[in-house]
């Protein structure tokens, strides 16, 4: 049977849930050997991918990346992430902050695959649609 | 007009403009080929839901996979790069139909292609829809008449049947469906042309023949040309089907001609090979009996509690070297109310429409025949059912006896006068009385040479000098007793005229 690299990474964390450090040293060990064994290192980028994934879900940590056309201020970035913990239920936000010059100003807030984008840029495309329509 | 004015109306546009911000669902290209995208994210989308590139193109969620999406783009797909983001819609795919549509050529996306103003309309209809049930139908009962004798006489169609049309390259199949259209003006029908995979030229030539006749007033055309990607393909008849849709909600009747399915077969062939569904029989994906059963079904004649209104289908398909019993032949006709059979044969020895009587049928149809055409048509298929017979005798001439050669020539009598030339349909009436004279014996006695033209002036002093007869067969669908006789006087009269 193939194995997915979720599949891994699901094993790997029940493996290594609520285990002393030395403990998952030797957890580790083994388990990469066992990779090695039937020949599935190949899969571990996607491994430590998916591995990371189901550890936020587990812990309620949220990974956010937020685009802004300037650079923020502390408080802003509080703001934001106590925002995006809100929204989501998080107990814990990961932001990465990201400067684009091109939204022109807001902020994009991309969480997985959803996306809230209140960039100027954005409301200018949809000013630019709705003004195409009405005409 | 101040200039202020101006601005003052643009600033309140602008803050009225409702822009509200909401989350979207965001999905990322993973791969991109010959027309298909794979991508990850998107994990709300639904089956054919559309979904925006950043390019301007919309593409086709169709295969909803654990951790991808397979879709295909509609329009130009080479400007898509690896990792790019997409955008879900939240809706399904569907098109803008309207009745400025008529007279108009369209792509399968709604958009007007022959260089006219832009087809805008606030009414959109989902492409795939589910065909009317059996509570709202009604069986065929009123004609659609082809204008070509053969057709109308011995295969009629009915409003809501789906007629196909079959035959080998280059035998006259598109011309049928052309001349039907054509036959439609003033008939209260509006006709839809989808061509799916042709060539421009052709296309154009069909656009300029039916501008020509002063057939575009009642018609559309739908174009995905050879050029365009496998997906216009694909989505054209379909498309087609949602402005006839557009129409018989209206209570309107609609002709709908798919020119032709085998290539709307390949261009899901291609885009189900590229999205690695597993291929079965001739390659083909599992579900193309559902692609054409899906889409034919949704040509009904439709019961008048429920707003009447019909679609009747003329779907085209190719043969190779005339194999019907080949996958994509066999599929659509089980799937047809009858089939008009064309063959390369009969076209090549000058029988135009070469249409092979014996193998065509019309399941439905001849509940909607008048009951002037039923009259003269059972005879006349049984005259070519003996001529049939007997035609390998026809070269002993003399040595057969008197009645078999009476049935020779007048197979050969019934074979001439259904030839019928193209873009020269005929009012049903004039057919009835012209197949009237033959079947009755009033042509036993011209040369086979003179048919077309004995048919030509025997028409004409119809029209001219018995319009009488002619309006009562319309009057009342029927050819009574009392206009049997006038009819046999008028055509003893005409005789003497034209031996003369």
């Amino acid at each position: 049977m193939k194995v997915s690299a979720k599949q891994y990474a699901n094993t790997l964390y029940s493996l290594t849930e609520s285990k002393g450090e030395r403990e998952i040293d030797q957890v580790i060990v083994k388990f990469v050997s066992y990779l090695k064994k039937t020949g599935n290192l190949k899969k571990s980028h996607d491994i430590v991918e998916q591995f990371n994934a189901v550890y936020n879900e587990q812990h309620n940590i949220i990974e956010a990346t937020v685009t802004s056309a300037r650079t923020l201020d502390i408080n802003e970035q509080n703001k934001i992430k106590l925002f995006i913990g809100n929204h989501y239920g998080a107990s814990d936000v990961i932001a990465q902050y990201v400067i684009d010059r091109k939204i022109k100003g807001g902020i994009i807030i991309k969480v997985g695959d959803e996306v809230l984008d209140g960039s100027i840029q954005q409301r200018i495309n949809i000013l630019n649609r709705n003004l195409k329509v009405k005409t | 007009m101040s200039k202020d004015y101006i601005i003052e109306q643009l600033k309140k546009q602008i803050v009225d403009a409702e822009i509200d911000t909401q989350t979207e669902r965001v999905g990322t290209v993973l791969e991109v080929g010959d027309g298909v995208v794979r991508m990850d994210g998107l994990s709300d989308v639904m089956a054919s839901e559309m979904l925006t590139f950043s390019n301007g193109a919309v593409g086709v969620a169709l295969n909803l996979e654990e951790d991808q999406v397979g879709a295909m783009v509609l329009g130009d797909y080479t400007g898509i790069k690896e990792g790019e983001e997409v955008r879900s819609t939240g809706k399904i795919l569907s098109i803008p139909v309207t009745e400025k549509m008529i007279g108009r050529v369209i792509d399968p996306l709604g958009d007007a292609i022959d260089g006219k103003e832009d087809i805008v309309s606030d009414k959109r209809y989902p492409i795939e829809n589910l065909a009317p049930g059996v509570i709202e139908r009604k069986s065929v009962h009123e004609p659609v008449q082809t204008g070509i004798k053969s057709i109308d006489s011995m295969i009629p169609i009915g409003r809501g049947q789906r007629e196909l049309i079959i035959g080998d390259r280059q035998v006259g199949k598109t011309a049928i469906a052309i001349d039907t259209i054509i036959n439609q003006k003033g008939q209260d029908m509006i006709c839809i042309y989808v061509a799916i995979g042709q060539k421009e030229s052709k296309v154009a030539r069909i656009m300029g023949e039916l501008e020509k006749q002063g057939a575009m007033d009642h018609t559309i055309i739908v174009v995905a040309g050879a050029s365009d990607p496998a997906a216009f393909s694909f989505m054209a008849p379909y498309a087609g089907a949602a402005i006839s849709e557009y129409f018989m909600d209206q209570g309107k009747d609609v002709l709908v001609v798919y020119d032709d399915l085998s290539k709307h077969a390949w261009a899901y062939r291609q885009i189900s090979l590229i999205l690695k569904r597993p291929p079965g029989r001739e390659a083909y994906p599992g579900d193309i009996f559902y692609l054409h059963s899906r889409l034919l079904e949704r040509a009904a004649k439709r019961d008048e509690k429920y707003g009447g209104g019909s679609v009747t289908a003329l779907p085209i398909i190719e043969t190779q070297a005339g194999d019907v019993s080949a996958y994509i032949p066999t599929n659509v006709i089980s799937i047809t109310d009858g089939q008009i059979y064309l063959e390369s044969d009969l076209f090549n020895k000058g029988i135009r429409p070469a249409l092979n009587v014996g193998l065509s049928v019309s399941r439905v149809g001849s509940s909607a025949q008048t009951k002037a055409m039923k009259k003269v048509s059972g005879q006349l298929r049984l005259d070519l059912a003996q001529f049939r017979e007997l035609e390998a005798f026809a070269q002993f001439g003399s040595d057969l006896d008197e009645q078999t050669r009476a049935q020779i020539e007048r197979g050969q009598r019934t074979i001439e006068l259904l030839k019928q030339n193209q873009y020269a349909p005929m009012l049903v009436e004039e057919q009835t009385v012209v197949l009237y004279a033959l079947t009755n014996g009033f042509m036993d006695d011209v040369a086979i040479e003179d048919i077309s033209n004995w048919e030509d002036e025997f028409r004409k002093y119809m029209r001219l000098q018995q319009k009488d007869i002619l309006d009562a067969i319309v009057d009342s669908g029927e050819i009574s007793d009392e206009t049997v006789e006038k009819l046999e006087v008028a055509i003893k009269d005409f005789k003497d005229t034209f031996s003369e």
